[in-house]
């Protein structure tokens, strides 16, 4: 599903060249969990980013779903964004100005998805999520792990085939992150592919592999014993 | 879809709650003051547009030339034309012919003085249809005419008019066959009574064919759809049928069509009707309204860039969750929509409420004026459509511009807002400079030394019982001895036109002076006046003698002004008195027996004209221009109006001072001068907002920096001095932009004026002060608070 060859990723300044990635190979198959670990500012973020669409490597080829994907035209992203990429992140980054509903429902109004079909998709997360009575709260007057809930509603709400998270569990506490991990598991077993970073171990392993990055260089790629 | 875009608008706008109410303030202030000038523009543009079918009524300009030079360039046409036109030319629907008189109007034993009335052809009424509230226009017979609902009132008080008789200019009955109910404001007819000109045919004084030689208004209402040039070309083949006299004399004449809308706006022709209007000052005050305006919405964009940094993560989050740049533009579409939509709200309530006031503060006749419904709101919308469409355009370009990986948003687009923010300052110093100028061009106008003295003068009205009367002048001189007999009384003389007033069209005339060889070709005016002249208006005898006291002295003697012993080609004051020079086609010889200084008969817009001046009472009431001491004024109003009600019964006294007399003719600048006031304060209002929402961006770009300064041990002021280091830079660069061209607008705007002040230094160096302390007042407020704040705060957010 996904396929990087000898991306390299650096950012220039007045004297000095900085790698973020370097020759990063790393493949990914439909119906995986992977989870990228590493020390702060291995680049875990930016390889993210890179395979979301959100940044662009400097060299090196990266293929989604089979089609080459680097230096995409700005419509096809939005493309890829509305169909196939889901995003989570350590912040939430809900929408302030929509309520809980209309988070969830934003995306599928931008993919121009009927009202009644809209409406039974929303629904449905919300009961699956038990947030049916939250409904009409604003971002800012949920918990965390509401938010986060509400992230993953809206993130999976256009069935997209891959799930990107960003230290999901990053500003929750544990209780929170739990709940979270179970859910993007579940998520993973009804065929979702998901790619995370965490620092945390035990989260890692709700994956069923484990990329270590360490200075933009991957050091260890396993899959998580059963 | 609509239902999100809305609803995220409203919150949005909500939400940032500072943010809209600044923008809405400086939307509100930019489309107020436009709104009202755009009401004043729409009243100047619909001058004489009430009258059906205005667009397609045209005047009939006659200019005559000799060898090439223009002697004549007019509005005025000779009255022969009317006949030629209505039988000859059936593309012409209408024609109508007319002459304007200032008459004296009797009903039951009171006169009434400078009465506007219009003699007119039959049928005048198919040109300018007038609104009866009363009877019928009818011109179809000597001694018919109507007369204005005001003036109706003002004659008749309660009697109905109709059927009446007044008495005009002591020897004509007219009979009122109908009320008009008053025309708008916005009318170069400015009449009050409309009186059929076959009047005067039945009098004898003129042929019932007219003749050719001009002086009248000459009005065409064409056919609909038919081309005026076609009739245009047959009206100047009556040049060669009718005035042949003309290529004896080697002059050629031709007749121009002048569309009513325009007759408002053009200058430079004589015998013109009604005020016209400064057209450059009134395309100026449309540019200014409309940069104040564009400035408004430069500040909506450059705020709302500057709050898209604050946005950029919620912006971001749309477009990843499948917003397209489209989407995006639409949601600030619908922000800025909204919040211009209620600010045009709030205007027009503004507008609606202070109408009135807006109009008696500038004393413009915005009440009575007529102004075509729906076009003020249909200008507005059209000006606030586009407006917000660039406005969102380049705002929805900056969204889709902007970086969207998450939390890593970079900061362009800063030059090109400093750039706006350099126009609006600059356009603040250029109307600052302007309004400056104006003022001081209004001051040296009111202040220069005209040459004679005004101050203590009193204009009076000739008394208009005294015109058919044989013994006017001696009663006048009873009137003189006996005003003059009190202490407060200094001098006294008549006059056909006194200062502040443009001669009257029959005071026109060539003067000749065979003796040096001078033929004509030079414009004269020709006043009258008494041995009284010189002390009242304390003007300087140069040489010779003033006139004697008695009339018989005096028989054709004139006085005349250097300018007119330049013209007449005499070399100094001394060699022309007691000579003799002669009215153009006349052969009474006048004796120069004295010469005075030039002085401003006009304001100083115009150049001192040559004038003459002879002895004979007044044709028409003409003017009593009386010197009083100043000192006990009240006492003397107080004499003077009994001294009058005892000689002059019939007339009521009707005075004015002729130093303000002499300044209503800076009215229009006076005006013009108030408007750039309130735009100046204006523009730097929605200018120091401009500069407030580049300061906000500018502190979110660098909010990190300032608190790194901080922590390495900058003080706040330090901090403050840096950042105005920043602004002040560019605010210098729009001074740069700014004085060239203010410079040049205000030169090309005193070259209306004969005479003018100089664009002093002082004015740039105050102007540029103001707006320089402006600036760094703003920018220290507002970055002295970043500065002041703790340090760690900007810092901890990564
Ligand atoms: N726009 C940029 N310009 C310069 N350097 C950058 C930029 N973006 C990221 N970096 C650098 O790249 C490195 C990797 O960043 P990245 O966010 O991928 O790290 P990370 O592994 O996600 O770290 P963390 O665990 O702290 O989130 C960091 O050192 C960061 O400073
Ligand atoms: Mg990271």
């Amino acid at each position: 599903m996904i396929k990087l060859r000898n991306i390299d990723r650096y950012f220039d300044s007045k004297f000095q060249r900085t790698f973020v990635l370097k020759g990063v190979d790393l493949d990914v198959e439909q119906g995986e969990f992977v989870s990228i670990m590493g020390p702060s500012g291995a680049g875990k973020s930016t390889l993210l980013n890179i395979i979301g669409l959100l940044d662009e490597p400097n060299a090196g080829e990266y293929y989604l779903l089979g089609d080459p994907a680097f230096q995409l035209k700005e419509k096809k992203k939005v493309q890829y964004h509305r169909s196939h990429i889901g995003f989570i992140f350590q912040a939430f980054h809900l929408i302030d100005e929509l309520n809980v509903y209309e988070n969830i429902e934003t995306p599928l109004i931008y993919r121009n998805v009927k009202t009644k079909e809209r409406k039974a998709l929303v629904a449905d997360l919300l009961d699956r999520f038990n947030m049916v009575a939250k409904k009409d709260l604003f971002p800012s007057q949920l918990s965390g792990g509401q938010q986060q809930l509400v992230a993953v509603a809206r993130a999976i709400v256009g069935n997209p085939k891959l799930l990107l998270a960003d230290e999901p569990t990053g500003n929750l506490h544990s209780e929170q992150g739990e709940m979270i991990m179970k859910l993007l598991k579940k998520l993973n077993e009804e065929g979702m592919t998901i790619i995370q970073v965490t620092h945390n171990e035990a989260f890692a392993n709700y994956g069923s592999r484990i990329v270590k990055l360490v200075d933009g260089l991957i050091q260890e790629d396993y899959q998580v014993k059963k | 879809m609509l239902k999100l875009i809305i609803i995220s608008a409203f919150r949005s706008l909500l939400k940032y709650k500072q943010m809209s109410l600044i923008n809405l303030f400086g939307l509100v202030l930019g489309l107020t003051s436009f709104l009202f000038s755009v009401y004043y523009i729409v009243y100047e543009y619909s001058f004489d547009s009430f009258f059906d079918k205005s667009e397609n009524i045209y005047r009939i300009n006659y200019e005559v030339s000799k060898q090439g030079e223009p002697i004549y360039q007019g509005a005025k046409s000779p009255r022969g034309l009317f006949h030629a036109i209505r039988e000859q030319i059936p593309e012409v629907e209408a024609n109508g012919c007319a002459y304007f008189e200032k008459c004296q109007v009797l009903f039951e034993d009171t006169y009434y003085a400078n009465q506007d009335i219009l003699w007119v052809s039959e049928d005048f009424e198919d040109v300018f249809p007038l609104d009866m509230i009363a009877g019928v226009a009818d011109y179809s017979a000597p001694r018919l005419g109507i007369i204005s609902e005001t003036a109706a009132k003002a004659l008749f008080h309660d009697k109905d008019p109709v059927g009446r008789i007044m008495e005009v200019n002591g020897e004509m009955p007219i009979e009122i066959t109908g009320v008009f109910k008053d025309m708008p404001s916005n009318t170069h007819l400015t009449a009050k009574y409309f009186v059929s000109y076959k009047t005067w045919v039945e009098m004898g004084i003129m042929g019932e064919r007219g003749d050719w030689s001009g002086g009248w208004w000459n009005y065409i209402k064409m056919k609909k759809g038919v081309s005026k040039d076609q009739s245009l070309q047959k009206i100047n083949g009556f040049v060669e049928m009718y005035m042949p006299f003309l290529a004896d004399d080697h002059r050629e004449a031709s007749f121009s069509l002048q569309p009513l809308k325009d007759l408002h706006f053009i200058q430079g022709i004589d015998g013109e009707m009604g005020a016209n209007t400064n057209y450059s000052s009134l395309i100026n005050l449309i540019v200014v309204a409309l940069f104040t305006l564009f400035i408004a919405w430069i500040n909506y964009v450059n705020l709302s860039t500057a709050q898209a940094q604050t946005r950029s993560l919620q912006i971001s989050m749309r477009k990843l969750v499948g917003a397209s740049n489209i989407h995006v533009w639409h949601q600030s579409l619908a922000e800025s929509i909204i919040l211009n939509l209620f600010a045009l709200t709030i205007s027009f309530v503004i507008y609606l409420i202070f109408k009135n006031t807006f109009a008696d503060f500038f004393n413009i006749p915005l009440k009575e004026a007529y102004i075509p419904p729906g076009n003020i709101l249909l200008i507005l919308l059209a000006i606030v459509a586009l407006g917000i469409l660039f406005s969102s355009i380049y705002y929805g370009i900056y969204l889709a511009r902007m970086n969207y990986i998450v939390g890593k948003d970079k900061v362009k687009g800063g030059k090109f807002k400093q750039g706006l923010v350099m126009v609006q300052m600059a356009l603040s110093i250029i109307f600052l400079i302007s309004t400056m100028v104006v003022y001081k061009q209004i001051s040296f106008m009111k202040n220069k030394d005209l040459g004679i003295e005004l101050n203590g003068v009193i204009l009076c009205t000739g008394p208009a019982s005294l015109n058919p009367d044989p013994q006017k002048r001696e009663k006048y001189q009873g009137f003189k001895n006996e005003i003059l007999s009190f202490a407060g009384f200094e001098s006294a003389t008549f006059n056909v036109f006194v200062p502040g007033m443009e001669p009257i069209g029959y005071t026109q005339r060539e003067f000749v002076n065979p003796e040096q060889g001078v033929t004509s070709g030079t414009v004269y005016y020709e006043n009258s006046a008494d041995d009284g002249l010189i002390n009242t208006y304390k003007i300087d005898l140069l040489a010779g003698n003033n006139f004697g006291i008695s009339r018989r002295q005096n028989i054709n003697d004139v006085l005349i002004n250097q300018n007119a012993l330049k013209q007449l080609g005499f070399e100094n004051p001394e060699e022309a008195v007691g000579r003799w020079i002669f009215r153009r086609g006349d052969t009474t010889r006048l004796e120069i027996i004295g010469v005075v200084n030039d002085f401003h008969n006009e304001g100083l817009q115009k150049p001192i004209y040559p004038m003459v001046w002879n002895n004979n009472y007044p044709f028409e009431f003409g003017y009593f221009a009386i010197r009083v001491n100043t000192k006990n004024l009240n006492e003397s109003l107080a004499q003077l109006k009994s001294v009058w009600n005892r000689h002059f019964t019939k007339d009521e006294l009707n005075y004015s001072f002729a130093d303000q007399h002499f300044n209503e003719q800076y009215k229009s600048e006076s005006r013009y001068s108030k408007f750039y006031v309130w735009l100046t304060i204006l523009s730097i209002a929605i200018a120091t907002i401009g500069l407030y929402g580049l300061i906000v961006f500018y502190l979110t770009k660098r909010d990190k920096e300032i608190g790194l300064r901080k922590v390495n041990g900058a003080s706040a002021i330090q901090v403050v001095g840096l950042l105005n280091k920043d602004f002040l830079s560019w605010i210098i660069i729009s001074f740069v932009i700014a004085f060239p061209v203010s410079w040049y607008a205000m030169n090309t705007w005193l070259e209306n004026f004969a005479y003018k002040t100089n664009l002093s230094w002082w004015v740039f160096a105050i102007a540029g002060m103001a707006v320089f302390s402006i600036a760094v007042l703003t920018v220290s407020l507002k970055s002295w608070k970043a500065a002041s704040r703790n340090p760690v705060e900007a810092l901890r957010y990564e």
